[in-house]
């Protein structure tokens, strides 16, 4: 599994949670302001740029985690642990 | 304090997410190795991004904030001082022998390097430690969210533990990483608009500043005190931390920092589990980038509530009295807040004075505070996830460390040797619910007898004060001994219990703080100048003892310590690897960037 997909999708559908609850509850008090605007709305923007840019990356591929038996520094693991008896 | 439905459904997501990591990843675990070090398979950011995470507990943000609200910018010592150098010493120097030595464990190295008995006295004592440690941190998670929001504190730590056994049983290590990466840009995600709408409120940066001189020259300080780290450093007095700094640089740089980043298997666990030799080495270099911006996450908004303008309009419910005046004892002045941050009150809402004849004020309520004030419903809920994240990011790290030590370190040593990968497997998921359920126990302990907790903590103090002497002479040193490591850390423990018996911190009592041998011999102007302190002499014992002691003793052959000593094991190379992808030059980028950090707030 790659990482950057469920963080991608977490930080998409807050983006839009934040979005759409911002522009239906509207004008928010001076100290819910950043820039002017509805801090929900802001931050919302924010993490759905950063969650469609995780998915992005995501979609090129990359490293993720692999069982012990199929990674150079996994075997080594094992075998060390039965070759000094540790375990049978 | 209530909540809207939209806050609810992000907490809703959130625990979805965290869960369904966990069970996708169910099926991952074929081997021990699979569960305990993922495989060693993690990629070198993966790895980084969790060895932060699992650093970041709720303790550690809502503690932060607090110091940051006590002591102001010096409180990046902490991070500029005491955390980055360490990281980049485990990484360039340290990280060549546990990853090298394919030891699975810090304790499994220093069987490997010394003796059995010196592994058994770190494994016992580092497994107890982070058990304790997840049920106090269960029980101020379940204290805060029933303070905030009113929650049943029962309900709060059934609910965080049971999702972080259920993550932690099914993927093990792996899932506790990946959870710890999205951990991670929540935690981020969090922090960032709350200091940003803090900032904005209180004026922006000069805003910041004019307000913290005022509070600085009120509690009788120079004016700068609070903005400056180091230059009100040279005297204690001068500075709110009551630290010169010797004792900081020692004390916090050099022992306690280094003693913490460089042993404890909490965060060397995350970087035993990366992929090959190179990214081993990069994860602590890659952690350190975003642990030198996350002072501007977690201190700024406690200094952000102490010089906040703003009155808070949201209450928790302890302190809904202070406001109806129904209470025997009458409102609270609107003068015993100081900023967001509200006085400490007693049952009848009085305001606690302290034996000063100053009100005492509740800082750990700092960055909670901010959270209901600054955030509408929607980023609260965020908020209230980050504050989450932090608390289960932590309490994965200690089950998953404490799981891996119990079944290598003391199972599998001292139990049942020489049995079979699938049964080790099998007693790393039934450690892992027997740690969760031993923490849950030590919540409600903590919850009632809050001398014990305090006892405890301070017994792991002891025994983690010398560790890095241990360490060192080991690592650097082939002359070093079993036994003298073994005499040195013994007796280390014991200077610090000494050190801290005989001294106490200005205007407390004896007790757990200190003076409990009969004797007063020294009186510091803070607590935390203690801690520094006993944490030097600690350290100077052992390692004074273990050298001493292996001088005497006899060494082992060279043969026996090839991969695990520095003069006897060929650094890794790099060779091929572009640069920014090489420890060396990532480790003084790090470096250089730290140095800035000190000099712009200097």
């Amino acid at each position: 599994m790659d990482i950057r997909v469920p963080i991608g999708l977490l930080f998409t559908a807050y983006g839009v949670l934040l979005v759409l609850y911002g522009l239906l509850t509207g004008d928010p008090a001076a100290h819910h302001r950043l820039a002017g605007m509805d801090a929900n709305v802001v931050s919302g923007v924010g993490m759905l740029i950063f969650g469609g840019v995780l998915l992005m990356l995501s979609r090129r591929g990359g490293p993720t985690a692999r069982r012990a038996m199929t990674t150079p520094e996994g075997r080594a693991t094992e075998e060390r642990e039965r070759r000094t008896g540790l375990e049978q | 304090m209530q909540l809207a439905w939209i806050d609810y459904l992000i907490i809703l997501l959130y625990f979805g997410f965290v869960l369904g990591i966990g069970f996708l990843l169910k099926n991952f675990a074929k081997t021990s190795t699979d569960f305990f070090l993922s495989g060693r398979s993690i990629p070198a950011w993966i790895a980084g991004l969790a060895f932060i995470s699992a650093n970041l507990g709720a303790q550690e943000v809502i503690g932060m904030g607090a110091s940051g609200a006590k002591y102001g910018i010096a409180t990046s010592h902490f991070y500029w001082v005491g955390a980055i150098p360490a990281m980049v010493f485990v990484g360039i120097f340290m990280m060549p022998f546990y990853y090298g030595s394919r030891a699975r464990s810090v304790p499994e190295y220093l069987k490997l390097r010394f003796d059995e008995k010196t592994r058994g006295f770190n494994a016992i004592s580092f497994a107890a430690m982070t058990v304790f440690s997840s049920g106090v941190s269960m029980y101020a998670m379940g204290r805060l969210m029933q303070l905030l929001l009113g929650w049943d504190f029962n309900l709060s730590i059934l609910i965080s533990a049971g999702i972080v056994l259920v993550y932690t049983y099914l993927g093990g290590l792996t899932s506790a990483i990946y959870n710890e990466v999205l951990q991670f840009f929540l935690i981020v995600a969090g922090f960032v608009p709350l200091v940003l709408l803090g900032l904005a409120a209180v004026g922006g940066a000069e805003g910041l500043y004019a307000r913290l001189a005022d509070i600085s020259v009120a509690r009788g300080l120079e004016a700068g005190a609070l903005t400056h780290s180091w230059a009100y450093m040279g005297d204690a007095s001068q500075n709110a931390m009551g630290v010169e700094w010797f004792g900081l640089v020692m004390g916090l740089g050099f022992v306690l920092s280094f003693g913490y980043w460089c042993t404890d298997f909490l965060v060397v666990q995350r970087a035993m589990a990366a992929d090959s030799m190179n990214a081993a080495r990069r994860t602590p270099l890659i952690a350190a980038f975003p642990k030198m911006l996350f002072p501007f996450l977690v201190i700024l908004p406690g200094m952000l509530a102490i010089a906040a303008i703003d009155r808070p309009t949201v209450l928790p419910a302890h302190l809904q009295c202070t406001v109806d005046g129904t209470a025997a004892g009458g409102p609270v002045q609107a003068g015993a807040w100081q900023g967001l941050v509200p006085p400490k009150v007693d049952d009848e809402c009085r305001p606690v004075v302290g034996t000063d004849g100053e009100i005492e004020r509740d800082f750990d309520l700092a960055i909670p505070m901010m959270l209901l004030h600054y955030f509408p419903s929607g980023l609260l809920g965020l908020g209230l996830c980050a504050l989450m994240a932090s608390f289960m990011s932590g309490m994965a790290g200690n089950t998953t460390a404490f799981n891996t030590v119990w079944t290598y370190d003391i199972y599998q040593s001292y139990i049942r040797k020489h049995e079979s990968d699938e049964h080790y497997l099998k007693m790393g998921r039934a450690a892992t619910v027997f740690g969760i359920l031993v923490a849950v126990a030590a919540a409600y302990v903590a919850r009632q007898f809050n001398n014990i907790m305090d006892l405890l903590q301070l017994v792991f103090a002891f025994v983690n004060a010398p560790l890095f002497a241990t360490f060192m002479l080991g690592m650097f040193w082939k002359r070093a001994t079993g036994h003298g490591a073994f005499v040195g850390l013994v007796l280390g423990t014991l200077a610090a219990a000494a050190h801290h018996g005989l001294t106490l911190p200005m205007g407390a009592a004896v007790s757990v703080k200190g003076g409990f041998l009969g004797a007063v011999l020294h009186t510091y102007p803070t607590e935390m100048a203690q801690n520094f302190w006993t944490a030097i002499f600690a350290w100077t014992t052992c390692f004074v003892v273990t050298l001493a002691v292996s001088i005497v003793t006899k060494p082992r052959p060279d043969e026996e310590l090839r991969g695990l000593v520095y003069s006897l094991t060929p650094l890794p190379s790099d060779a091929g690897v572009p640069w920014h992808r090489q420890p060396g030059p990532l480790a003084i980028v790090v470096l250089a960037a730290t140095v800035v950090l000190n000099a712009i707030f200097w």
